[in-house]
Parts: structure tokens; sequence; C-alpha cells
């Protein structure tokens, strides 16, 4: 029957993880060993339950919603938006969010946030596109969500392809046009004016981006996440070729509108560019898009550069233990472009895209000429 | 005669460019490693006012000689002279008009007003706003949370945060 | 590349015309033409201040930028001509958050003028003091509002943080944090005590310190570099042309300020330099402010050491007081004695002010606020205690015009930072 082939199907390929998928040593009693039941084996015999939980922790579906899927994305933004405006707050010889929960310094700030933004009347103005002006914040996930799909995490993954990098790249490229589409939707001038500028930047960093990747793909000699990782075992990427990672670094800086780059949604300027008209919850939701944009650029820059899930092992975390260093090094990664904040201010457009075709595309083409070097010298 | 100071105005080359970038973000991190606050937590702790802070005033019936004089010489026309029983002039307060400029205080010759430091008051309405005498020689509701007041203090170009014990605001400033 | 004109039938919106907006007849369809995106910036935006500027874009390259002020007009010159000359004091220090010391000092200066008197040098020392700290608070307020326009929080924060200690001190000093309402005709509200003048000081060398690290963070940071150099540049000639004041004049590489050609306070007995740029960018302008602080802190030192030698009380002319008339007497009598004003207005404050007219006549001052040139011009009848006619052209109002000449040919991005180069504050400009 379907329903016990897919139960099978998802009960051969569980996530190996001490506790809750994997038989674990309770105690030894003279010459036989007592096995404690995991979690998916207690309610193996109940008839929902037992499909719900094997589906979650099938390796592939586990990715997707817990680690490095929706849970860790959540997890990022729920801590992200606190870590910056606390950091920020502490380089500014102030406080920060403190009063919503004093003794764990405000930690839960984000979500008084997020609640005042879910009761806020969300405002269509009269002039918007009102089906796309709803429908474009809800389909900007979809990009977000599917480089999931094919980058790993250690043992945890959905889709294993020699491909995994370019398929990624080429996904996260979609979120601009998402942008735009949302700043199209919106019709209004300060919209309009802040989607071109996210067409500038668009073209500004994402040949270089691309390129800086593929010199890394070149130099591992596979866009397969498993290889990479494992050839950065003993020296990490950045090492190797830190033209590269400088490149994906600013071109990262770039392409989530971070600071020194915060040029399409600059509020002084153009109030938020493309979202300048949105209100409430969906203004939430579009606020999210470019931190979680983040995130997944750092998890490949993680793993293209700084020798992803590669860690010590930690036994009773069991695949988990992988796929905990990598969201670590992306997490340090974020923390790091969230910091540019408090020290810098924001180029021009057309200096940002002057530097984008100039300098970065110049350095992106030596980090290239050094992937190649590196591929044939054949040091990996 | 002043001289002339002509500065001028750097145009980074490269190296200084990457130089800068290191210094804003070398002190960023310095300010993020060892923070340097300055702000007070407002209801807790409260800043130490300067004993000539120009508050809410307080007013002293016995010494007021009915001279009119602080009512000419309001700027913001906050003060209005009310006809009391005794059939004496006697100020009323519009604190929706007062711009605490003290110029009452400075006006009055026989010191029947007097600053204090109270500033931070809530007013359930306008028409509360209009402190009429007798209001204004009820003394005030208090409610406060604070537990210190903090004052600053500068040691070498430091700032100190100097924290006292809870500070007794009610007293009018010293003459 | 040529352009071609298309005919199409479009309609300007009807809030050109029922909104009353400064537009030129005819703009809006002149745009729609040639393809160019008129943009109305303010007075609801981030980054526009109280007021509103028409931005006509060709591209990303303003072609012009016309003015919409008046958004905060409070009418003050109309104001002030039914209020006695005493209340006139708060009421026109309030242009400029942060430099009532120099706008309530242009004004005082002008009754002082009228009525001839001198003022005790203690007192004169103090004004300059007062002047000095507003200055720099100002350009500390300019600086934060340039670096938050410029998307640099920290450079947001930190010059409120530093203005505060500065808050602090005329707290200190006058008792208000920002509305001290301290200068007087004839002298100051009170005197200053030995621990006052001692935070003061103090305070000098805090911001002294701290604007290093500020400068390695905002002032020196290549991006705020990259963003101001080379942006809305004003040449000598045209600064002339246009009437720009103050710190902007002087970045043009014009040597004026009025503390030196026509000194007044104090400043004619201090050592200091005019700070003066040639590049007139918006670099230049933010630079000439920074330098002036340094020049301002140099200022108060010197001031506060003065202050120190000098012996307490007299604050206040005697000849508001009406001691002169009663030590002419004396003398009349054969006894010398020195005139000494009195160190407190309390208590006297309406003997002194009350009925205070001034002779007839039209008396005018121009003062160097922290922006430019402020100048008053009080008509008097000679009767009545109010002035007849008030005139107070404030340095923003000035400057405007050139402000929006020099956006000619930035970038929309650069509106922002051009604006915060200018410190515009439309408070101040609309009076
Ligand atoms: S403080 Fe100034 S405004 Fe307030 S009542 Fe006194 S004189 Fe009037
Ligand atoms: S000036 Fe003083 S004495 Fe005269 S009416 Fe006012 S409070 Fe009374």
């Amino acid at each position: 029957m379907c329903y016990n082939e897919l139960l099978s199907m998802f009960r051969e390929n569980l996530v190996h993880i001490p506790f809750l998928t994997d038989k674990i040593l309770l105690f030894q009693y003279g010459g036989s060993a007592v096995y404690g039941n995991p979690l998916v084996n207690v309610f193996a015999n109940v008839p929902i339950l037992n499909f719900i939980l094997a589906a979650i922790f099938w390796r592939p579906l586990f990715a997707m919603l817990f680690i490095p899927g929706l849970v860790a994305i959540m997890l990022v933004l729920g801590i992200i938006i606190w870590l910056e405006r606390k950091m920020t707050a502490k380089v500014q010889w102030r406080y920060g969010p403190l009063e919503v929960s004093r003794p764990i310094g405000g930690i839960i700030q984000p979500l008084a946030d997020g609640m005042r933004y879910l009761f806020q009347e969300v405002i269509v103005h009269g002039e918007a596109h009102r089906p796309y002006f709803l429908q474009f914040p809800l389909i900007s996930f979809l990009p977000v969500l599917l480089p999931i799909l094919v980058i790993p995490a250690g043992a945890i993954y959905a889709i294993r392809t020699p491909y995994a990098i370019p398929i990624a790249i080429a996904l996260v490229a979609l979120i601009p046009i998402v942008l735009i589409a949302i700043g199209w939707a919106s019709n209004s001038k300060y919209a309009y004016i802040g989607s071109m500028r996210e067409v500038f930047m668009y073209f500004a960093y994402e040949i270089a981006m691309i390129i800086a990747a593929m010199a890394m793909v070149v130099a591992y000699g596979s866009g397969d996440a498993f290889v990479i990782v494992q050839k950065q075992s003993l020296i990490p990427g950045i090492l190797i070729n830190p033209f590269a990672c400088l490149v994906f670094f600013v071109a990262t800086a770039m392409a989530t509108a971070r600071f020194p780059f915060e040029i399409p949604d600059a509020d002084s300027e153009v109030v938020f560019g493309p979202f300048v008209e949105y209100t409430g919850i969906i203004f939430g939701v579009v606020m999210t898009l470019a931190y979680e944009k983040l995130y997944i650029l750092s998890l490949l820059l993680s793993i293209l550069f700084l020798g992803g899930w590669n860690g010590p092992y930690i036994v009773w975390l069991g695949d988990l233990s992988p796929a905990i260093w990598l969201f670590i090094k992306a997490f340090v990664l974020v923390v790091i472009f969230v910091f540019f904040r408090t020290v810098y201010g924001r180029y021009r457009l057309d200096q940002a895209v002057r530097a984008g075709w100039s300098s970065l595309l110049a350095l992106s083409f030596v980090s290239l000429g050094v992937g190649v070097c590196i591929a044939s010298a054949g040091w990996f | 005669m002043p001289g002339i100071y002509r500065i001028k105005v750097p145009s980074p080359d490269f190296p200084r460019r990457v130089k800068g970038h290191l210094e804003a973000i070398g002190t960023g991190l310095k300010e993020l490693i060892v923070p340097n606050r300055v702000t007070t937590q407002y209801p807790r702790e409260r800043r130490k006012l300067s004993d000539n802070f120009r508050g809410m005033l307080q007013y002293d019936i016995d010494k007021c000689i009915s001279c009119f004089q602080c009512a000419f010489a309001c700027p913001a026309n906050a003060i209005v002279m009310k006809k009391a029983p005794n059939g004496k002039y006697y100020p009323c307060v519009n604190y929706a008009k007062c711009i605490f400029c003290h110029f009452c205080v400075d006006v009055c010759s026989k010191g029947a007003w007097k600053a204090s430091k109270f500033m931070d008051v809530a007013f359930p309405d306008m028409e509360e706003m209009l402190l009429t005498t007798e209001k204004l020689l009820r003394p005030p509701e208090v409610e406060r949370e604070d537990e210190r007041s903090v004052e600053y203090e500068f040691r070498a170009g430091k700032l100190i945060m100097k924290k006292h014990p809870f500070e007794d605001i009610t007293q009018a400033g010293k003459d | 590349m040529k352009e071609i004109s298309v005919e199409l039938p479009v309609e300007p919106p009807v809030e050109v015309k029922s909104l009353f907006l400064p537009v030129p007849p005819g703009l809006m369809e002149e745009s729609y033409k040639k393809d160019e995106l008129v943009i109305f910036v303010g007075p609801q935006h981030g980054g526009s201040g109280h007021m509103r500027i028409i931005v006509r874009l060709k591209g990303d390259v303003i072609t012009e930028a016309i003015p919409d002020p008046g958004y905060v007009h409070r009418g003050m010159e109309k104001l002030a001509e039914n209020r006695l000359y005493l209340q006139n004091i708060p009421l026109l220090e309030r242009p400029a958050i942060m430099d009532c010391a120099n706008f309530n000092l242009g004004y005082v200066r002008a009754i002082e003028k009228a009525l001839d008197i001198e003022v005790p040098e203690r007192a004169e020392y103090i004004r300059t003091i007062l002047a000095e700290l507003c200055r720099i608070g100002t350009h500390l307020y300019d600086a934060g509002i340039l670096s938050v326009f410029l998307g640099h929080t920290t450079g947001f924060m930190w010059p409120f943080a530093m203005r505060e200690m500065i808050c602090e001190a005329l707290m200190r000093v006058s008792g208000a944090r920002i509305t001290a309402s301290y200068i007087v005709p004839g002298g100051v509200r009170r005197d200053v005590g030995r621990d006052v003048l001692e935070y003061i000081k103090e305070v000098t060398f805090f911001i002294e310190r701290k604007t290093k690290d500020f400068e390695k963070i905002f002032i020196m940071n290549p991006v705020t570099a990259a963003r101001l150099k080379d942006v809305a540049t004003i040449s000598k000639k045209d600064a002339i042309k246009y009437g720009l004041v103050g710190p902007f004049l002087r970045a043009c590489g014009v040597e004026y300020d009025t503390r030196a050609v026509e000194p007044y306070g104090a400043y004619d007995q201090l050592s200091w330099d005019v700070v003066v740029a040639d590049e007139g960018d918006s670099y230049a302008r933010f630079l000439v402010r920074v330098n002036e602080i340094a020049q301002s802190i140099s200022i108060i030192r010197q001031a506060v050491s003065i202050l120190r030698s000098m012996p307490e009380g007299n604050v206040i002319s005697p000849d508001i007081a009406g001691k002169k008339k009663k030590a002419k007497k004396k003398e009349e009598e054969g006894e010398e004695e020195e005139v000494k004003g009195p160190s407190d207005v309390r208590g006297k404050l309406y003997r002194y002010y009350g009925r205070l007219t001034l002779p007839p006549g039209e008396y005018t001052t121009v003062t160097e606020a922290a922006r430019g040139t402020v100048l008053y011009t009080i008509v008097s009848d000679g009767q009545s205690t109010v002035p007849y006619r008030l005139r107070v052209v404030t340095p923003g109002w000035l400057y405007l015009k050139g402000f929006m000449e020099s956006l000619k040919g930035c970038r929309l991005a650069d509106l922002q930072a051009v604006y915060g180069s200018f410190g515009y504050f439309p408070p101040e400009a609309d009076r």
C-alpha cells in the first residue's frame, strides 16, 4: 500500500540523531546490553503519528524543515534582529532593546515586534496592483527556501547533485526579481526608484559573484558540496583563494543590501525603496527577506571558503553535529555582515555599480585565474 | 584679530582608504568589546538635576503681595491672576502654555515663586493643566520608580556616571 | 544621444494645483515630455526635514530643485511686535534648537546698541562661553543629521551623546537644557560658579577625546569621504553670488566671519582662527564645521581660565541696574566709588526690564550663529514697550538659495548628503 511504502521509504533514510532516531545503549547488564527505544520507534505502531514522525525525520524533509531549513532560518531571524540592535546599541553608547524581557536582555523583542506587525492594519493603497502587491511577499519565500534543497549540511541533505553550488546561486539570483516585482506592484515613485536601484545593484554584483563561485568550483574540480567540503578538510578555501573569498564577501553584502551597500532600500533617501508602500505583517515579511538571503549566502560562503561542516564530531549529536558546525559558521558570518551597520554609511548607487564593474569584476577574474591555476596544478 | 586656519580636505589614496576602513572597523570593535554607555534607564534611574534647574513652579501664597508683575512679565501668558474670596488677586499657572523660562521666578521681588526639580509631569486632560491657586498650593502627587539618580562627571576627559542614592526632588532648589 | 519627445495625453496630478505647490506652470507637462521624473521629497519623508523639495530627475541626476519651505513658519517677527522686549528673549532663541545663545545674543545686542550700554567684562566672557557651547552643540547636531542621512547610525548617536554633555552644561549654567533664556540686556541672568566652569572645561576635554574616535568611525571613514567629496561644489564666486553665509561661505574659500570682522562679546580678546577651506564641496563644508568645534573648544578654555581669575559677581551692567545715577550723584558729592553691577537678576527682572523702552530709531546687529550670519533689526517708535518692527534674518534662509543651486547636477542620493552638509534646518529658516 502507498502508505506503507512511503513509511518504509521514510524509515530507510532517517537522520541519525541519538535519543530521537537511533537506538542508544542505556546500560550494560552482565553480557547483555539494554537499549533505549528512540522516539521514532516509541510510536512505531501508532497509525498516523508514526507516519508524521518518520516523515519529519526523513532526511530531505528534515533538511528542509529544521537544519539548514526553516527552523534554522527562523532561529537566525529571531536572534539576529535582536543581536543587530543590541550590537549597534553597544557601539552607539546605549543599551538597546531591554524592556520587553529585562532578565534575559530583551531577547524576545523581535517577537514583540512581530506581534505588533501582525495586528497592524495592512493598507493596500489605491494605485497598487492589488493581487500582485499581496502575492509577491509570499512568493518571495520560494527562491529563499529552494536553495536549501541543494545546500547540504553534512549528512542532512535533500538532494545531492554535482551541480549543487551553481544551482544554489542560480536560485538565489531569483530573489531580486521578486523584489523588482514587488516594487512594480507597489506602483509608486519611490518604489520605482528603489526597484531600479535593485536592478542596478543586481547587475553590479551578480557577475562578479558567479565568477568568484565558479573559480572555487573550478579549483575544487566539482560543484558538489560534499566534495568541496571534503577537499577543505586540511586547508579552508579562504587561504587557497582569498580573492574569490573577498569578492564573494563583498558581493554578498551588495546582494543582501547590507551596509555599506544598503542602497535599494535606503531609508533616508528612498524610504525603504521597493517596500515603501507595505504595512503590517506584509512589511514584516518583506523586511526579513534580506536577512534570509543573507543566511543562504552565508551558508554558501562557509561551504565554499570556510570548510563547511568540517569540525570536531560530537558523538551525542549524531548527524546534527556537522549541521550545527555549518550553522555556527554561517551565523558568525551573518553577525559580521550585520556588524557593518555600525561602522559604515552607504555608498551612492553609481559608486557601488562602478565598484562592481571595475574592481570587483577585475578581482573576480583574478580569482578565476587563481582557481584555474590551482586546478591545473592539482593541489586539491 | 583672529588668524586664518586653512584646512586641507583630504583625498585619500588607496592605502589610506584601506587604513581608513580598518580604523573604522577597529573603532567599532573596540566600542563593541568595551562599551561606553552614556544613557540612563529613565524610569529606574533619573538624571541628577542641578540646583538651579528650571522645573515646575512652587508658589508661596504668604509671600505674595498680588503685585501682578509675574503675570505681566510672563512671555507665554501662562499666568493669570484670579480673584480669591479674600478680595486679593493670586496667580494661576497654565502649564499648557508655560515654557519654563522662570521669568516669573526672577520677577517676583518677594520670592513667592520658587523652582522645583519636577519636569516629567502628566496631566489627565487639558483643563487640568491650568493650575489654579489652590492647586498650586497643594503638594503634587508623586509616583516614582527610580531607585537612584545619575550624575555626569568627568575626570581627565573621561565620563563617569556617578550613581547617587534616591534623590529627593520635592524640595525647592536652593536659593 | 538624440532625444525624441512623444506627445502623450498625460495630465499632471490634481494635487499640484490643489495643494498650491510652488511648481512653475508647465513644469510637470514638460518633464513628462522629456522623460523626466518629478518627485516630491518631503515634508513626510525620512530625509527632508520640515520642508518639501521638488526634485526634477533626469535618470538619476537632478536637473532642478525647487524648495517649498514654510512648514514650520511661526511668524516670529509678527509675534515679537506685541511682546515686551523682555518677553521676546524666549521667543527669539527658538528658531534654532541648540543655537539658543547665539540667537539670543544677537537680539540682546540690538537692545544694548539702542540703549548704548556697556556690558560688564565677566558677562561678556560668560556670553562667549555660552555662544561657543551652542556652536559646538549645533555643529554636533548637524554632524549627527548628516550621518544619519548617509545611513551611518553610529555617526548619529555619538554626536548626540556629546551634545548631551553640552545640554548638561547649559543646564548647570542656566537651569534649562536647551532654551537657556539666559542672556538679558546688559548682562546675563546669573553669575556662573566655579564648579560649573570646571564642568564646562571638563566637557571640552571629553568632546575633544571623543571627537578623535568619531573621526575614525565617521569623519575620515572612506565611505563618508566617497559620498561627500566633489559633491555639490560651489565656487567662490557663486558662493558670494548666492549669498551663502557662515561655515558654508568659509568652505568656499571666503575668509569671512562676523566674529572677526565686527567683533562682539569677548572674541577680540581671545585668540582663535577663522576656519577656511578652498574646495567648496560637501566634504569641505562638513570639515570646516568639524574644525570649528576645535576652535570653539579652545575659545571656551581660554574664556574659562580668564573667568576663573576674575572676581565673581558684577554680571549685569550698572546702567541697567540704575546704579550709574546713584554713583553720579555720589561722584558729585565728592565720593569716588567703583560702580559694580549686581550678580543676579532675581527679584529685579521686572524692575530692570519690565518697562524697557528703546529710543526711537533702527538698530541692527549681525551675529555669527553656528550656521552663519543672523541679523536682527529692531525698529522702535520710542514710546512703546514693544518693538514697532522686528526683523530676523536667519542663516538658513540666506543659504537656501545656494543649497538649491548646488543640487543641480547631483544625483538623487546626493540630495540628503548635500542637505546634511549644509546642516539645513527648516525651523531656523522659516522662523
Ligand atoms: S516659567 Fe515663564 S512661562 Fe512659565 S509661568 Fe513663569 S514666566 Fe510664565
Ligand atoms: S510677582 Fe510675586 S508677589 Fe507679585 S503677584 Fe506674582 S507671585 Fe505675587
